[in-house]
């Protein structure tokens, strides 16, 4: 090769080399100003947020980040903080890839750049982290979603989850099946992705499935990555369980299903816990007529609340698509930290936190009373609703006061 | 574990081997030509499952009948970047073409993101959904297909390796790279086809994953280490050994899945893998050549 040509060469390797490198160093924020001070201006609030924007669940991690900037701009409509001079609050977009350094090394450089408060992570491992990150210099964390008990049992101060937590919804879901199962259910497989989100899921349910009067006849675990779930279900053929309870993201649990269906297997009841497909509105474009009647314990909007459609038609209209329920915990998640705001009169850390801990929040769109947090951070109202797919739409149906439609449960034969 | 489920097992994990098989088979030929690990394979595959997934969403194709536009399409994008972008350091030693390919797979990937969102895509065709049932024995359709294209792609390519003019000097360059230049044969053009031809067959196994899959920026992943467990398994550069160990690798994941759990799938698989490797490190069949013969 010519001298000239092997210059150029080495060029191309050493920038391709470096765009690796620096891809693999987090990404540039799509929404932020330089700024030489540390603190926001009195007249911009700067509001962090992590979540997956790149990556196998970029798919939720934007549609969160989504919801976050509708909240935001619905804020500073009305008018932004008016305890601050009608500041407004702008968000810092931060992508943590769904990997949990990434996400602590996100928090990071969100505070650096200013953040007075930070939101995320969709995933529970990175929520463990990246609120590490932020206890460490004392800058509030409001978690939209994350699930894990774990992460708000490590006596942080500045940590706060809206979202009911892994053991709330495990309850919920025993709860609800006892008061919804017919006589001749009884026994209950258990089909979890194996990381510690579906496992945690699948162990709870296990301990404790005595509360809803069935017996546990299986665990099937798998990996969330996998390209087929075939002797999965070749399993759960041979089990012959009157209940398949799910636990698990999109990709895998949609895939589950298909193979199911696929099949021609009939249960009398597929219930999901927090599943990450059942409550996805694009399952039911994925499995057409098959997706009928699956259920889900899972957060979800209030649909008797007249402010959600609102917000609905907000996020239909500016992103053309339904908004999900993991992102109306965005939504929610930039509420709570506005109202705080408002009432710490101060973008000050400590005053902020401590009008976070003091939350007596009603102005919200879930199916719960006003958001409290107790002295772990956690939402002492926080619940889950059941919903199931009728006629092609997920709908509430449990408990009654929030419920849309009658449950069809067992499956008709 | 009844009669039945082995049964099912049995046949669910012959029919995925097809596809890991044909997902392999593209980068035994690289590496057995060129020598090159193409990181970048499982990349060009979801970019085939996207090709399809555009035709039958936007135009109604059947997603079978896509398949010659995605070889097309796949092959020019494989030459070019063999051409213009691998040809520049072929010279270089090979973790530096190693670099490349990976790059070029976070490119594409990141551009995929970019155009079509991170949204997961799939496919519905009406009669493909349902099994076809012998007795209590499920035979999912698309994966069927998948394996007869399987078949018919690896028995293509072993017409074309053995009795064309091309696959003769595509034979040639793996085997004597200087003997070649020195019999009139152009490497570079060699390499860019063979390349090419690596590219079609991500191409086709990305059409042909997509009815019973789904299709996102970063399913290349999901794909790209059991492809490169088959393709070193059946030995590099020979592609029956591809199909081969992609039953092989196809029913160890179907057996131990019924037999133990998922979550063991990989221990068994990379288990196997280590063990055929110890016995006969060039893999099972291989010679570190391309070749058509056992």
């Amino acid at each position: 090769m010519s001298k000239p040509k092997r210059l150029g060469v080495s060029i191309l390797a050493v920038l391709l080399a470096l765009s690796i490198a620096l891809t693999g160093c987090g990404s540039k924020s799509t929404e932020t100003k330089a700024t030489d001070s540390t603190q926001s201006t009195a007249k911009e609030i700067l509001i962090g947020s992590i979540h997956p924007m790149t990556g196998s669940m970029a798919y939720e991690g934007t549609a969160i980040t989504n919801a976050e900037q509708i909240a935001v701009e619905a804020i500073n409509a009305a008018g932004g903080i008016k305890s601050l001079g009608g500041a407004k609050i702008k968000l810092l977009v931060g992508d943590s890839q769904g990997l949990p350094d990434k996400a602590a090394s996100e928090a990071q450089r969100l505070i650096r750049e200013g953040a007075v408060a930070l939101t995320g992570t969709y995933t529970s491992s990175s929520a463990v982290t990246a609120t590490q990150e932020a206890e460490k210099v004392q800058v509030p964390f409001v978690i939209t979603v994350a699930a894990t008990t774990n992460i708000m049992q490590r006596g942080f101060k500045y940590s706060f989850r809206i979202q009911p937590n892994a053991d709330a919804f495990c309850e919920d879901f025993l709860s609800y099946m006892k008061a919804l199962k017919t006589p001749d259910i009884k026994t209950v497989a258990l089909v979890h992705e194996n990381s510690l989100f579906g496992t945690y899921f699948a162990d709870y349910v296990k301990k404790n499935i005595d509360k809803a009067g069935l017996t546990v006849i299986g665990t099937i675990p798998y990996a969330a990555n996998t390209g087929t779930l075939d002797s999965e279900v070749t399993k759960l053929s041979g089990l012959k369980p009157d209940l398949v309870v799910g636990t698990g993201y999109y990709q895998d649990q949609s895939l589950l299903m298909k193979t199911i269906k696929s099949r021609n297997l009939k249960f009398k009841g597929i219930v999901g816990i927090a599943n990450g497909a059942f409550s996805d509105p694009k399952l039911i474009k994925d499995l057409g007529q098959d997706a009928e009647g699956i259920m889900d314990v899972n957060y979800r909007w209030n649909p008797k609340n007249s402010k959600t459609d609102q917000v609905l038609k907000n996020y239909q209209t500016k992103f053309n698509a339904t908004m999900s329920s993991h992102a109306m915990y965005g939504y929610t998640a930039i509420q709570v930290i506005a109202d705080a705001l408002e009432r710490a009169k101060s973008t000050d850390k400590v005053q902020l936190r401590d009008a976070l801990a003091s939350t007596n929040f009603t102005n919200h769109i879930l199916p719960q009373g006003a958001i409290k947090f107790d002295d772990k951070g956690e939402n002492i109202n926080a619940a889950a609703v059941l919903l199931q797919i009728q006629n092609g739409k997920q709908v509430i149906v449990y408990p009654e006061q929030f419920a849309q439609a009658k449950p069809i449960f067992p499956t008709p034969k | 574990m009844t009669g039945v489920a082995i049964l099912q097992a049995t046949v669910d994990g012959l029919l995925m081997g097809g596809v890991y098989a044909v997902t392999a088979v593209g980068l035994t030929l690289i590496f057995g030509v060129m020598e090159i690990v193409n990181f970048a394979h499982g990349a060009l595959m979801m970019l085939g499952m996207y090709i399809t997934y555009w035709l039958c969403t936007l135009f109604g194709i059947n997603p079978y009948l896509t398949i010659p536009i995605s070889v097309v399409v796949l092959f020019s994008i494989g030459f070019l970047i063999q051409r213009y972008l691998l040809n520049q350091i072929i010279k270089a030693p090979q973790h530096n073409q190693l670099l490349l390919t990976l790059g070029i797979m976070l490119f594409i990937e990141n551009l995929a993101l970019f155009l079509w969102t991170p949204d997961t895509r799939s496919i519905q065709i009406p009669g493909l959904e349902k099994s076809i049932m012998l007795g209590e024995l499920a035979i999912n359709k698309p994966k069927l297909f998948a394996f007869v294209i399987a078949l018919v792609v690896t028995v293509i390519l072993y017409i074309i390796l053995r009795k064309t003019t091309l696959g003769r000097a595509i034979r040639a360059t793996s085997q004597e790279r200087e003997g070649a230049c020195l019999v009139g044969i152009k490497v570079r053009n060699i390499n860019a086809v063979a390349f090419g031809i690596g590219a079609a067959c991500a191409g086709v196994a990305g059409s042909i994953i997509l009815p019973f899959f789904f299709a996102s920026p970063t399913v290349g992943g999901v794909f790209l280490l059991r492809s490169f467990v088959v393709a070193i398994l059946g030995g590099l550069g020979n592609f029956w050994g591809a199909l081969v160990a992609g039953l092989i690798i196809g029913l160890s994941e179907s057996l131990s899945g019924l037999f133990l759990s998922g979550s063991w799938n990989d221990l068994v698989i990379y288990g196997i893998f280590i063990l055929v490797l110890f016995l006969r490190p060039t893999g099972l069949f291989g010679g570190g050549q391309v070749s058509g013969s056992h």
